[in-house]
């Protein structure tokens, strides 16, 4: 075999690859938009929930692990304090700060202490104090040693009460309606439903203030302008795709709900984990399986909670390198999911999907880019064919970003200046001319890192929200 | 040289579609413009037409003012419009009042309930619950037969929201019916059930205890003694302390939480007892009636019960001591 016939054989394969993994997108694009569409027919159940708030609500605990948030702890839970929903309570847990975050909620919120049993099953963490407000009866402050963010969820998980928890990044920001929205799935099916994920969206760009998005905006910087479309495009129709074949996979760890019992059963969050959420879920499927449990794991299309995303090039990559790698130690964690009947639709198509598509895909597109560079110096493709194919994939890539713009522009309308349409729909038309290569290209370095055994927790250097007014 | 041409082809149509999409979005963004534009219109005209209504001095006034929006109101999605402002109307008049009364006739006058329950027809269960839930908006008794109907809907939402229209309407006698629906299917929302029939059995005590004693649905009974537990009715004493023998565990966990709530001490020997019951769930609905007297378990039941395996039991305990420790 020449080298050439290697050459056209891996060409081929990238070629193939390409086109199936296209065709399911498109696939999972077609579903989400229909998905969103019928999604507005529980309205009436959401509007039932704001106007006679008793009825169908279980209560739900907020969780929110902090670790060095002095500077935006406070606005974060009062925001949290304000969400719409009839039967709640708020659990904030410091994971051994460094800084004052204690301090500030301590006068902010007059923290008294208490003493609360805690079922200790599933985080045996040292626990400082745990504090109650004298101000709001619903919020609850755990001080404990540092053991990181899913160990902070379990402490959390172990205070609560409530038949549902929900976990959130101390330094998001929720819409006031987002429990609702949220707790639908729970509330259509009841016996079934394990976790719900929410929709998360960049809130660089937007005006916040007293921990709420008062206009959502778009930023000046390119990176975190490229990552709204990114976001829109995965969780509009990547995840809601997913859903509507009761197949979710991941739910961000920004924002999520989830039944308790079965979490603790399940054995909570792993501690150990660079994408616990993920992790978290595939459990959850694991758990159920092994006792042949129908579970339902859904996604709430609806924007639900905003996120700061990396504004550098450096910040960005060294977050999708994690990100890959979370996603490489999880899958390989559940090797028994892999096109196993008792998965359902979750092993017998997402799993291969996140395998070989989301795993796999950086890798073979950055051997596509290779081939066609070796192929064009070799003259074993001509340069015209290259530039064709790069073209359909560039053109490919702004479809579905395109498509995602469209899908939000009908459904949610977050962004209703006629400037912010037009260039979200300039970003969409350009984002898969090298933002999407750049982000490839740490994902590759993420796998690579795996596979050499890296399972440490880069942090993300947060800037913290400002608001339009204060940025002058 | 295929390949060349079949890559052209691709990118015709990737950039005929990308076009579409492109104006697609646009246009989806003028007509937005154009709606909100003419619904901020509408919206003024149509509050004024409501308010007038309200605030006519005679009824040919109103008669009157019906005719002109019967003309008005063609087409459906300008019904529906309408029919949203009065629904808005009606629930700042919070169900009571003339003014509620006023809004309720011009949403019959103008056949809007009519197509309600014509759409409560729909084989969609979503169209079936907006109904339902428009229709409990008239708060009106002329729709209690409909109700009891949707409680035998397929689907949950929609069962849930006719118990809760005739909770609102206060008809006790529909407590039966309650009942029925939960002994002809499991309830997947429990509280809920439970809600509803408080509220209708706020001052049906009587009725909820005899139809206890003819009931033998274990999962019925404990909702009636959980009833009747809320509303405090202390007739039920003893009937609830003989079922505290029950061999339903369900029955007597629901028993021993209602007694806790009757508050009457001579209960108190049975709650000893009920500490070394099987269940669990008993157990850990007697250590929380305790907690709710101040009463404190025996030292040697209490190192017994602190061993289980049980978060539950020893969550009970927790709290026991807790509020016994703070009552010091």
């Amino acid at each position: 075999m020449t080298v050439e016939s290697v050459f056209n054989l891996l060409l081929q394969g990238v070629i193939g690859y390409f086109l199936i993994s296209n065709a399911f997108f498109f696939l999972l694009l077609a579903v989400s938009f229909l998905s969103i569409r019928k999604s507005t027919r529980l309205q009436p159940l959401l509007d039932s929930i704001r106007e006679r708030s008793s009825f169908f609500a279980p209560r739900i605990s907020v969780i929110a692990p902090a670790r060095n948030e002095e500077r935006s702890i406070e606005n974060a839970v009062r925001s949290f304090l304000t969400l719409d929903y009839p039967k709640f309570e708020v659990i904030v847990v410091n994971d051994g700060s460094l800084d004052d975050t204690m301090k500030t909620l301590k006068v902010a919120f007059e923290l008294t202490p208490a003493t609360l049993f805690y079922d200790a099953r599933l985080s045996p963490s040292q626990i400082r104090g745990v504090f109650v407000s004298k101000i709001y009866s619903n919020l609850l402050v755990i001080d404990k040693e540092r053991g990181g963010k899913a160990d902070s969820i379990n402490v959390g998980i172990g205070f609560s009460r409530s038949e549902l928890f929900c976990t959130v990044d101390a330094d998001s920001v929720l819409e006031r309606d987002s429990l609702q929205r949220v707790v639908l799935p729970f509330l259509e099916k009841p016996d079934t439903m394990l976790a719900v994920g929410g929709t998360v969206r960049p809130v660089n760009g937007s005006d916040v203030r007293q921990g709420r998005v008062i206009r959502s905006g778009l930023p000046k910087n390119p990176w975190a302008l490229f990552q709204i479309v990114e976001y829109l495009r995965a969780f509009l129709f990547g995840r809601v795709g997913w859903s509507v074949f009761s197949s979710t996979m991941i739910i961000s760890g920004a924002f999520g709900l989830f039944h308790r019992k079965s979490v603790v059963e399940a054995g909570g969050y792993r501690r150990d984990s660079v994408g616990e959420d993920m992790e978290l879920i595939l459990r959850l499927r694991a758990y159920a399986a092994s006792r042949n449990l129908p579970v339902d794991i859904a996604f709430s299309p609806e924007p639900v909670c905003w996120t700061e995303v990396p504004e550098n090039a450096r910040g960005l990559g060294r977050q999708r390198e994690r990100w890959q790698r979370g996603l490489a130690e999880t899958l390989m964690s559940y090797p028994q999911m892999f096109l196993s009947p008792k998965y359902g639709f979750a092993g017998f198509v997402a799993y291969p999907y996140f395998l070989f598509v989301e795993l796999l895909g950086p890798l073979v597109e950055v051997l596509g880019y290779l081939l066609a560079l070796v192929g064009g110096l070799t003259g074993w493709i001509s340069l015209e064919t290259i530039l064709l194919f790069f073209i359909i994939d560039v053109l490919f890539g702004a479809v579905m970003s395109t498509f995602a713009v469209l899908i939000e522009e009908n459904a949610f309308f977050k962004y209703p200046r006629l400037s912010q349409l037009s260039l979200l729909m300039l970003t969409a038309l350009l984002e898969s001319l090298g933002y999407r290569q750049f982000c490839s290209f740490h994902r590759v370095r993420g796998l690579v890192n795996y596979l050499r055994g890296d399972r440490s927790w880069s942090m993300q250097r947060r800037i913290g929200f400002q608001s339009e007014a204060s940025k002058g | 040289m295929w390949l060349s041409h079949l890559a052209i082809y691709v990118i015709a149509c990737q950039l005929g579609l990308l076009s579409l999409l492109v104006v697609w979005t646009f246009l989806r963004r003028l007509r937005r413009y154009v709606t909100r534009r003419n619904n901020i219109d509408r919206t003024r005209e149509f509050r004024d037409l409501i308010h007038h209504y309200v605030q006519a001095q005679s009824g040919r006034m109103r008669a009157a003012l019906v005719v002109g929006l019967k003309a008005q109101l063609q087409s459906r999605s300008e019904r529906g419009f309408f029919r949203r402002l009065i629904l808005e109307a009606l629930k700042e008049t919070g169900g009571v009042g003339d003014d509620h009364e006023l809004l309720v006739s011009l949403y019959r006058l103008l056949l809007l309930d009519r197509e309600d329950l014509l759409e409560l027809q729909s084989p969609l269960w979503w169209k079936r619950l907006a109904a339902s839930l428009r229709l409990e908006a008239l708060e009106s008794d002329d729709f209690i037969t409909t109700y009891e109907r949707l409680l035998q809907d397929p689907h949950e939402s929609v069962a849930l929201s006719a118990m809760r229209a005739l909770s609102r309407l206060q008809r006790g006698e529909k407590i039966q019916k309650v009942l029925e629906v939960l002994a002809r299917r499991a309830p997947q929302r429990l509280d809920i059930y439970l809600e509803v029939l408080t509220r209708l059995g706020q001052h049906r005590g009587e009725e909820l205890l005899q139809l206890l004693e003819s009931c033998y649905d274990p999962e019925v009974a404990s909702v009636i003694i959980y009833t009747l537990g809320e509303i405090r009715f202390d007739p039920s004493f003893e009937k609830l302390v003989m079922l505290t023998k029950s061999s339903s565990d369900t029955v007597v966990a629901r028993s021993v939480e209602a007694l806790a709530k009757l508050g009457r001490r001579e209960a108190l020997p049975i709650f000893h007892d009920l500490l070394h019951h099987p269940s669990e769930e008993v157990r850990v609905k007697v250590l929380e009636g305790m907690s709710r007297w101040g009463e404190m378990p025996s030292q040697g039941v209490l190192v017994h019960l602190s061993g289980e395996d049980s978060i539950d039991v020893r969550r009970a305990i927790f709290d026991l001591l807790n509020r016994g420790a703070l009552q010091e």
